[in-house]
């Protein structure tokens, strides 16, 4: 029943066999051992499974995996470059964007869309933005003011 | 007192790259070899009896490794408070749809699902009651717990009563004399609130992985908020020493109040499946599942008559609330009780009566949501102080002041009032809304209103340990049995430790999350970390500094007071280069005089029980933190709609150890505050949770916060002299008077009231229907 699938992850080739059923974010995790990508919902709903798609924001658990093939995935472990992390991920880190961290993941790479789109949002468009990733425990202040920091918006 | 190093320091915290990496692991990240999957088999009847349960088209699916029956479940009742529960339904009844009846494990997710679906449960359907009200009576149309009476609790004597056959707890406040208050009142304001039941919505979905090691520990890893109760609870249920159970709880994507002990009965029920099978397996909570099954925010009737003279002065407060707790008592046994010290911390009352009942139904479980009743109380507290300030044309801000609790009044259970920073928080928010300066109006469908109020925020006294042992290269060890949730304890004691040894923040090394390893401790309830973890781990550091000082002293002629510790020396205080580097104590890691240098310490605050017919106490919690809201809001007259514009939010929680850290805790609650008081409800329907899913139950995005520059934190210290250098605890506090502040704004916008939460478009568009004031074509 299993089935051949060749994935580009983080800029690395890799084959799985996996069910065709199975998404996107349970084959990263469970055959990639990519944990970083988390599931909240599984339905599409809160974000916290947001990989890029060439570039592009999607919630990989709404992804059968099999549709993944031949596209470059970026997940949250494919950001830092040779130990250095992206600007993003340092924006969260020094204003206090992160409290549980089980949504952070998904906010930063649904922030790398919109920043790789639009490098100088108003705040107002990375509030819409990101309208699709829910957090409960910081209230997403502190998240917006990283993301307009690390678009050299704010200090 | 010398300027402080690390404590009261914005520091990073300490897990922030593990988790902007993706490298942070949580429950459902672990692996554990030979996992079997489990799915639960739930009833779909509100009350039921079982006749019998057919499962053996189940085991026939190939990949089906065990099922558990209710048979196999231990013969005995357990809870987190009131033991009311099986672990399955040995008692043959099912109380409310969802409850689990049995367990399937399998090789994988989706076999254990086919299987589960396979099982045949055959019930007598009963009749089911859902309305607290009707439950509460004497002669109720159901009994859901028939056995009550001969239920225990354990934690502390619960009282029900003879005659109210479905409650389970009523505490009861007698003071002064209510009846001659109400007589000498010149204004009387009676109104009956009300508050839905909600969902916490952590981010993460309950998971457990439970196994069996081969010398018989039960073993498991659970998103859960308290290793030790969820370890005593094991030892209970399955009849077992404490030292052969080991609870594992790595970071935790959420909490909220929602994952405490064992209230969802996953950690039992995923054990049991290990044990039949004699493999791991894995339960995991679907979000539906959360939403069903994870046990919510009780929905609250509070009636309320209050009594003031004509100047302003409060003389009578009589509270009548009732908590719909569904089928078990568990957790929500303690809510009923806690409840009441909303209506305690705050305000000086002469003459008050409290009557507080946890009632069954046949709904699904609630238990501990952040606030823990305090926001279902303050609703109703909040907006008759703007009620009975109008009666009299008196300025609400004023009317609060006036019958503030000053230090060392005793409040309405016998306590003194200290440390009580709700006046200057009260002035701070005043200052940043404009109080007194009415909002531009911008016309059209939209009205603007400002509004105010207060609360408190208990914590429970309940004791924390701690363990440090110092390291030959100066680094420190801490291990403590807290969790982190978001809540960022381990920050919060890696900088009491840097202070403690005068060390980087970088030399604090910190083991937490294993039973096995880790002291007692209750965990992160009832904002309780700072103030008993961080004060356990503080006089640990101080036991092991004594012991280095003992040492330090035989080499330099000195005595303990006279040595200090910084920068991996000790040192003579009136001679700094007279020093002893710590190196110079270890051969290789190993102390010089033997033993390791370990410093241990509990940290407990003494309470007295409370007297039964009157809640009297000289001490009944371990400290109040004290909160102040206010918000202006903008509404709209033709749609109901709700816009929050501005919010300010000042907190006394004594001194902030990482004030970054707990301006983020605020605007988080404030933000929990906002949801919970226009967006969220679970809705029932027979029993059945009819929006299980982020789209029909709305939990705040980006869009429904104000804009940055228009969300203000106040951190307002007064500092408890029993708190790890004045610290207290601010968790549940920011989000207790938010409900109430955008009940009073909307009523200085529109003139309407809400008095049910939450306040929907559709019960605001009625409110002004009433008063004429609704948009018209």
């Amino acid at each position: 029943m299993r089935q051949l699938l060749r994935l580009r992850v983080n800029g690395e080739d890799h084959e799985v066999w996996v069910e065709p059923w199975k998404s996107l974010a349970d084959v990263l995790r469970e055959d990639l051992n990519l944990t970083g990508v988390k599931i909240g919902c599984n339905e599409g709903q809160c974000g916290s499974c947001t990989v890029l798609i060439d570039g592009k924001p999607v919630k990989s658990c709404l992804v059968l995996a099999p549709r993944a093939t031949g596209k470059e995935i970026l997940t949250i472990e494919g950001l830092a470059k040779d130990g250095k992390l992206h600007p993003l991920q340092e924006a969260f880190v020094k204003h206090f964007a992160v409290q549980c961290g089980f949504c952070t993941p998904g906010f930063i790479l649904a922030a790398k869309g919109l920043l790789d789109e639009n490098p100088h949002p108003t705040e107002e468009e990375v509030r819409k933005w990101l309208a699709g990733n829910l957090c409960r425990c910081t209230g997403y202040v502190k998240i917006i003011e990283a993301v307009l920091s690390a678009a050299g918006s704010r200090p | 007192m010398a300027e402080l190093s690390a404590v009261g320091k914005d520091i990073s915290r300490t897990d922030a790259l593990e988790k902007v990496t993706g490298k942070a692991k949580f429950t459902a990240d672990f692996y554990v070899s030979g996992m079997l999957f489990g799915a639960i088999v739930k009833s779909p009847y509100p009350h039921a009896r079982i006749l019998r349960i057919e499962a053996e088209e189940a085991r026939g699916v190939p990949g089906v490794r065990t099922i558990v029956l209710p048979e196999d479940a231990p013969d005995k009742r357990f809870g987190y408070g009131l033991c009311d529960m099986f672990a399955l339904p040995r008692d043959g009844i099912v109380r409310c749809v969802g409850q689990p009846v049995a367990i399937v494990a399998a090789d994988t997710l989706e076999i254990a699902e086919e299987a589960a679906d396979k099982v045949r449960v055959h019930c007598q359907k009963m009749p089911a009651m859902f309305d607290v009200e009707e439950a509460l009576s004497e002669k109720p149309p159901v009994i859901v717990h028939p056995d009550l009476r001969h239920y225990t609790s354990s934690i502390f004597p619960f009282s029900f009563e003879p005659d109210l056959p479905n409650c389970f707890q009523h505490f009861r406040i007698r003071h002064g004399d209510v009846k001659k208050g109400f007589e000498e009142a010149d204004i009387i304001v009676e109104n009956r609130y009300f508050t839905a039941r909600v969902s916490h919505c952590s981010l993460e979905p309950r998971v457990v992985d439970a196994w069996v090691e081969p010398d018989g520990t039960l073993t498991v890893r659970t998103s859960s908020q308290t290793p030790t109760s969820t370890q005593m609870s094991f030892a209970t249920i399955f009849g077992v020493s404490p030292t052969k159970v080991r609870i594992l709880i790595p970071y935790v994507g959420g909490g909220f109040g929602g994952k405490i002990g064992n209230d969802t009965m996953l950690e039992p029920l995923a054990m049991m499946a290990a044990m039949k099978s004699g493999r791991p397996v894995r339960l995991v909570h679907t979000r539906a599942q959360e939403f069903v099954g994870g046990r919510h925010r009780a929905d609250v009737i509070t009636y309320i008559k209050d009594g003031m003279k004509r100047d302003g002065t409060l003389l009578a407060r009589e509270i009548r609330a009732i908590l719909n707790a569904g089928m078990k008592g568990d957790v929500a046994h303690v809510v009923a009780r806690n409840m009441v010290f909303g209506s305690v911390g705050t305000y000086r009352i002469p003459n008050f009566k409290y009557d507080g009942y946890g009632v069954y139904t046949n709904n699904p479980p609630t238990g501990a949501f952040r606030g823990f009743g305090t926001p279902e109380t303050t609703w109703a507290i909040e907006q008759q102080m703007d009620l009975l300030s109008e009666k009299i044309g008196m300025d609400p801000v004023e009317m609060r002041r006036k019958n503030l609790l000053r230090e060392g009044d005793t409040d309405v259970c016998g306590q003194a009032a200290v440390a009580i920073g709700v006046g200057s928080c009260l002035e701070k928010v005043s200052e940043w809304i404009g109080w007194g300066k009415e909002p531009v109006q911008e016309g059209g469908d939209w009205k603007k209103g400002k509004g105010i109020a207060i609360g408190n925020k208990y914590s429970v006294s309940i004791p924390a340990s701690a363990t440090v042992k110092v390291h030959s290269d100066g680094t420190v060890e801490v291990r403590h049995g807290s969790i982190e949730m978001g809540q960022g304890i381990n920050t919060v004691v890696t900088q009491i430790v840097a202070e403690e040894f005068g060390i980087p923040v970088n030399f604090v090394k910190i083991v937490l999350g294993d039973t096995a390893v880790c002291p007692p401790d209750h965990g992160p309830v009832s904002s309780r970390s700072t103030f008993f973890t961080g004060s356990a781990v503080r006089l640990a550091c101080q036991d092991a500094k004594a012991r280095l000082f003992a040492m330090a002293g035989r080499k330099l002629g000195l005595s303990a007071d006279q040595l200090a510790i910084g920068n991996g020396q000790v040192f003579a205080r009136s001679e700094p280069g007279r020093s002893i580097p710590i190196t110079d104590f270890f051969v290789h890691d190993i102390p010089l005089e033997g033993s390791e240098i370990i410093g241990t310490a509990s940290f407990m605050i003494p309470t007295m029980p409370p007297d039964p017919l009157t809640g009297q106490s000289e001490r009944i919690v371990a400290y109040y933190g004290h909160f102040a809201h206010a918000v202006e809001v903008a509404v709209n007259v033709r749609t109901g709609a709700v816009k929050v514009l501005r919010i300010v939010g000042a907190a006394d929680m004594g001194k902030p150890i990482n004030p970054e850290m707990a301006g983020g805790q605020m605007e988080g609650g404030f933000l929990m505050g906002i949801g919970t008081s226009l967006y969220e409800e679970i809705v029932l329907k027979d029993g059945v949770v009819a929006n299980p899913t982020f789209v029909d139950y709305r939990i705040p995005t980006t869009l429904e916060m104000p804009h940055n520059d228009s969300v203000k934190v106040i951190l307002n210290p007064v500092p408890h002299a029993e708190g790890p250098f004045g610290a207290k605890g601010l968790g549940e506090g920011v989000m207790v008077p938010i409900a109430p502040a955008i009940g009073n704004a909307i009523y200085n916008a529109v003139g309407a009231r809400v008095k049910e939460l939450p306040i929907s478009a559709e019960s605001l568009l009625k409110e002004l229907k009433k008063i004429g004031q609704e948009g018209k074509d």
